[in-house]
């Protein structure tokens, strides 16, 4: 009698088990959400506690091609380059940001600025094999140069072509050696390393436009934070998404799948009176020793 | 027997006299008055509300002998198909068609009949009787004599009325009321309210509502809206523009906003800008943000990414499942052990 009891004691009935499995099942979701549970709560608290949090920038950046005309007319080598290298003390023969003339279907000719184009689905990252280039929560692809062997994978894997090599030890300003180096502002650079244009990391971390942007005379580059939907060129501030949205705002390659923070406004100039019929190719840029740019005055950059 | 000559002499001189005095008159019964005498200027808006926006007996006056222009102007918010020809009777004078690509139509002539003459649209219906119906009064020529001659008018160079005349036309004349010549077009005041007037968000949103009247506070309906946001973004400060709504009957216009800013405090403008009838207004309210707004953009999952992002769930999960079988196994397996032993 009694084992008999025991055993009706153990045995398991099919709604028993049900419950269990539902119980372990919630569990089992439950258990991966719980830190980012305990991450709202913490944030609710600091908001109502009066520390409230800043939102993480999501950064992009927008080229008016409706303003773009190379510096054709001003009879100047691009600005936007020579802005680039002066901040940064690219190394001769690369350019972080490069201006291409393009022919149109049409047969006219327009001017496309190329920068990195920091993909959210970037290649260059997914082929590293030691990590050294990675994407920010910001949106924005850095290279560690203190892990980068020098394998050149990204730069094959770069559909847009913006990275390059120093074969060699590249000049750097005086006073470089002292400089504190970090992937937002790698100075010195080294030799057998990969560079690129890193969407003057150091500067919009700080409230400023990109060196680019501040040097475009006709203020066709946009910098913009797609998390605040907002976009500004030094000039006007714009909401970021109507602004793409009014004006058929296209990305480079997106058949890809990169998914380019970069976007495109068509247009050849016309803004700025490019004239269409004339082929005109933009000058070559001034390296940053010609330039005679240095550590002390790199903010100040090529002014409008 | 006197001669002929003589008294042809003064026949002649006599019409010489009457037809020398005759020109004034003839002049100032032309259609056209001469263009160097400055004229009484009147504007009449044709709005929806009537002339002026004020619907009923529009009245206007003049005095006799003065030179008179008077400018109809379609100022239409609502009714933008409305075409109208206005006539002033007694005058027998009309405009040219007005509607919305051909705005303006003047009429100047010498008023010189005095009496009432109505000048209305020439479309007879109820409304327009109503709505767009106003009558000029010509008053008799006072003490003061008409300026009809350059230099001897008083007039101010804006067109100002000219000395002597009481009586004048406006543009923003109640239906009673004095008129008062304007040479430009005048602008109805307005006043936008908008409310909330401030709040504190925790990032959620809100719908603003604006609320336009003019200045007697009658709504004003189907205008426009603007709002815009007050930011600084990259040290560049500026206004981003957040939307348009348009007003409806009761002057109320409505917009959904979804705070994305992530400063503390920032200010929304509502504006009006008065659409050509009405003079701009505007109301700035004030945002605190206490919480962090959502942001503007999510970006999906990718690739690895998104493995990464369902993949330790589905391990977990697995897991779970693989010891919470063995561990039903276990317990059946213990039982029965235990109830042989018991036996």
């Amino acid at each position: 009698m009694d084992g008999k009891q025991n055993h009706q004691k153990w045995q398991l009935s099919r709604r028993r088990l049900l419950a269990l499995m539902a119980t372990a099942g919630a569990a089992a979701v439950a258990a991966p959400l719980a830190p980012s549970l305990l991450t709202k709560v913490r944030g609710a608290s600091a908001a109502t506690g009066g520390q409230r949090q800043t939102p993480l920038r999501q950064w992009a950046m927008v080229f008016d091609l409706r303003k773009c005309e190379g510096c054709v007319t001003t009879d100047k080598a691009p600005q936007c380059v020579e802005g680039c290298n002066a901040e940064h003390f690219v190394p001769q023969g690369q350019e972080w940001i490069r201006v291409f003339e393009v022919e149109g279907a049409a047969g006219h000719n327009y001017f496309l600025p190329r920068p990195c184009m920091q993909c959210e689905n970037p290649p260059c990252v997914n082929v590293c094999p030691v990590g050294a280039t990675y994407r920010t929560d910001e949106g924005i692809i850095l290279i560690n140069h203190d892990r980068c062997i020098g394998c050149r994978m990204c730069m094959a894997a770069c559909p847009y072509g913006v990275r390059s090599f120093n074969w060699d030890q590249p000049p750097n300003p005086a006073g470089a050696t002292f400089a504190n180096y970090s992937p937002e502002y790698p100075v010195p650079h080294r030799r057998g390393t990969v560079e690129k244009c890193m969407l003057c990391a150091h500067r919009v971390g700080d409230g400023r436009l990109p060196a680019c942007a501040e040097a475009c005379p006709m203020y066709a580059v946009y910098l913009g934070d797609l998390g605040e939907d907002i976009a500004t060129n030094g000039k006007e501030v714009v909401k970021l998404s109507d602004f793409l949205a009014a004006n058929s705002a296209f990305r480079l390659k997106e058949d890809l799948g990169t998914r380019p923070r970069v976007w495109y406004i068509p247009g050849h100039g016309q803004d700025e009176g490019h004239d269409i019929t004339v082929r005109s190719r933009p000058k070559k840029a001034r390296s940053w020793q010609e330039q005679g740019a240095t550590l002390e005055h790199k903010d100040e950059g090529v002014k409008k | 027997m006197p001669s002929w000559r003589p008294w042809a002499a003064r026949c002649a001189a006599s019409m010489a006299a009457l037809l020398m005095g005759a020109v004034p008159v003839a002049v100032a019964h032309a259609a056209d008055p001469p263009a160097h005498v400055e004229a009484v200027k009147i504007r009449v808006d044709l709005t929806d509300g009537g002339f002026n926006g004020e619907p009923g007996d529009f009245v206007l006056e003049v005095e006799q002998g003065h030179v008179v222009e008077m400018t109809f102007v379609w100022a239409h918010v609502g009714y933008v198909e409305e075409e109208h020809i206005m006539l002033l009777e007694g005058y027998k004078l009309e405009t040219e068609k007005l509607n919305f690509q051909n705005r303006e139509g003047t009429i100047k002539f010498i008023a010189d009949k005095p009496g009432t003459f109505v000048f209305k649209c020439d479309l007879d219906c109820d409304v327009h009787d109503y709505l767009q119906r106003g009558y000029l009064k010509v008053k008799r020529a006072g003490s003061a004599p008409p300026p009809t001659q350059e230099g001897q008018g008083t007039g101010s160079p804006t067109g100002a009325a000219p000395s002597g005349a009481t009586a004048s036309g406006s543009g923003t004349a109640p239906s009673s009321g004095q008129a008062v010549p304007v040479a430009g077009p005048t602008l109805l005041p307005t006043k936008l309210s908008v409310s909330p007037s401030s709040w504190v968000t925790g990032g959620e949103p809100i719908t603003l509502m604006a609320v336009l009247t003019d200045a007697k506070g009658k709504p004003v309906p189907k205008a426009e809206v603007r709002f815009s946001l007050d930011t600084d973004f990259a040290g560049t400060k500026g206004q981003v523009a957040l939307g348009v709504a348009k007003t409806d009957g009761n002057g109320v216009a409505f917009l959904d906003y979804q705070p994305t800013l992530g400063a503390r405090r920032h200010a929304i403008a509502a504006s009006f800008e008065g659409q050509g009838l009405y003079d701009e207004s505007q109301q700035v309210i004030q945002v605190e943000e206490v919480g962090v707004p959502p942001s503007a953009y999510t970006m999906p999952p990718i690739g690895l990414a998104g493995f990464r992002h369902w993949a330790p769930r589905a391990l977990v999960l697995t897991i779970v499942v693989v010891w919470a079988t063995f561990g039903f196994i276990l317990y059946q397996a213990l039982g029965v052990r235990w109830a042989r032993a018991r036996r």
